[in-house]
């Protein structure tokens, strides 16, 4: 059955850019960089469509952070760079660069592959995917993911988070 | 049944179990194992506190742009990708250049000069062959049958005359590819400059590259033959992501080091330019407009310009123009925090 990727856009589109924008720290650059993704999905038009979408996600993110070194730019939160929506006040947009820099800290604390198995159970991916995105044999992801995600909200809490509510 | 590990409890609360089986026989253990339902909770109080530190990374409520923009990329680089690269052009052009040469060899003949033997070559001029009889004993004479005339090649290293690329990009639309409300705002839209003769020979291969690029950006939006493109507003102003920004520029787009971006927009008429809007704290909006820079409008890199009466600054081989409802000082401030 054709894909109606009309349909795959709207509902992945957010996860997406979350997910790129946890790799690249700038909003903008995950926008753009998640509508090159469904550029290149509605090219080859894959079976999988998730896994194929956040496979490809993580590639050029990958590749961002690469030439992003090259040029010597670092990947540093910049607050101002932060687009539509902006909370609407000072105060706020302060607040709101500060759990995002603590988010960035804690994660920055993981294992790269804790990192990935994390945001991509967060994107939504279940166990089989990633395990076929990471190499991962199926029966390690439960392990690892609850490793990651346990080390994320230690992290969390002993880092700049740790004074925040989160429930 | 062993107490339960962490993998289990995580497949458990994620729903990643497989078979059914497990499942049941994993909440007969928990019904009867307080221990296990105690970790499963911490487990469960993990998970939601790991989503929502997540979460709270942002960005929030993102609108995806219009998929037909997206599909219209898509649609202009499939059709793009049959076009011959050029080692492929190079290839076919050597191929021609030699079927050529074949060619001419069967519709000639030597003509022997007096005193020599008829079919002998060595010593002898070369003339097209012009229907005229075989001559006795010439078997290449006798397979040639005979033609009015010898086909005219076309010259192989002389390249066909380019028209301006965004002449070219309304001509295009304009005979009938794209809906008529778009080819009547590209036509109307003011036409190419004319390049100076002397620019057309500088670093031609560069400036192929370049050229090539520019045309790749600028065609997904323009050449597209969909109905649904990027809002092209009177100005001829056409936004677009930032990345194909840099792609059409050829070079990174330069912001201002605090400001908002609104957005980048290509210019679809000749001189290639991209502009970004930048909002002020005030809500105030200012411009940048980039674009590659000409040797004799550039004065010293780096130094500002005021040529053209608005701020402006020239980096690396770009040059880049402020404007906004602002006092010049200002605009000329900010232009020293530009960044890539």
């Amino acid at each position: 059955m054709a894909t109606d990727w009309a349909d795959v856009y709207r509902k992945t589109y957010p996860d997406l850019v979350r997910f790129l924008h946890r790799k690249v720290w700038d909003p903008e650059r995950a926008r753009d960089l998640a509508q090159e993704v469904f550029v290149r999905a509605l090219e080859h038009d894959p079976d999988d469509t998730r896994a194929w979408l956040f496979t490809i996600a993580a590639n050029l993110a990958r590749d961002e952070a690469r030439s992003a070194i090259r040029r010597k730019q670092h990947l540093e939160l910049l607050v101002t760079t932060i687009d539509r929506p902006e909370p609407p006040n000072p105060i706020e947009r302060i607040e709101a660069a500060e759990q995002m820099k603590a988010v960035k800290a804690a994660l920055a604390r993981l294992s790269e592959r804790d990192r990935e198995v994390l945001l991509l159970w967060d994107a939504g991916l279940d166990y089989g995917q990633i395990a076929s995105h990471t190499g991962l044999a199926r029966t390690a992801v439960g392990t690892t993911l609850a490793r990651a995600r346990r080390k994320l909200v230690e992290a969390y809490d002993v880092g700049e988070g740790s004074h925040e509510s989160l429930g | 049944m062993n107490h339960l590990d962490e993998g289990t409890i995580a497949e458990l609360l994620d729903r990643g179990l497989r078979q059914a089986d497990d499942r049941r026989a994993i909440e007969r253990h928990l019904d009867a194992c307080a221990e296990c339902r105690t970790r499963v909770d911490e487990a469960r109080h993990m998970l939601e506190r790991a989503r929502a530190i997540l979460l709270q990374s942002g960005p929030a409520d993102i609108e995806p742009p219009p998929f037909e923009q997206i599909a219209t990329r898509a649609g202009y680089r499939r059709r793009r990708r049959w076009r011959p690269s050029r080692p492929l052009a190079l290839a076919a052009t050597a191929v021609l250049a030699i079927g050529v040469t074949w060619a001419a060899g069967e519709f000639v003949t030597w003509t022997p000069s007096p005193g020599e033997p008829a079919g002998v070559p060595a010593g002898g001029q070369m003339v097209p062959w012009v229907n005229e009889p075989a001559a006795a004993g010439s078997s290449m004479a006798q397979r040639v049958p005979p033609v009015a005339a010898a086909p005219e090649t076309p010259p192989i290293e002389s390249p066909p005359a380019v028209a301006p690329l965004a002449a070219r990009d309304v001509a295009g639309v304009a005979s009938g590819a794209g809906p008529g409300a778009r080819a009547e705002r590209l036509a109307a839209a003011p036409p190419p400059a004319a390049a100076p003769a002397g620019a057309q020979q500088r670093d031609a291969a560069a400036d192929r590259t370049t050229e090539e690029s520019r045309r790749a950006a600028l065609g997904r939006a323009v050449l597209s033959e969909q109905a649904a493109l990027p809002t092209l507003d009177d100005r001829g102003w056409t936004v677009v992501a930032r990345a194909d920004a840099e792609r059409l520029l050829g070079g990174p787009v330069y912001v201002i080091e605090g400001l908002r971006i609104i957005d980048h927009a290509m210019r679809a008429v000749a001189p290639v330019a991209v502009r970004t809007r930048l909002a002020l704290d005030d809500g105030a909006v200012i411009a940048l407009v980039q674009s590659p820079r000409t040797d004799e409008a550039a004065p010293r890199a780096g130094q500002p310009a005021v040529s053209t009466g608005q701020p402006q600054v020239d980096l690396g081989e770009f040059r880049v123009t402020v404007s906004g409802p602002i006092p010049s000082d200002s605009l000329r401030a900010l232009l020293a925090r530009l960044r890539r």
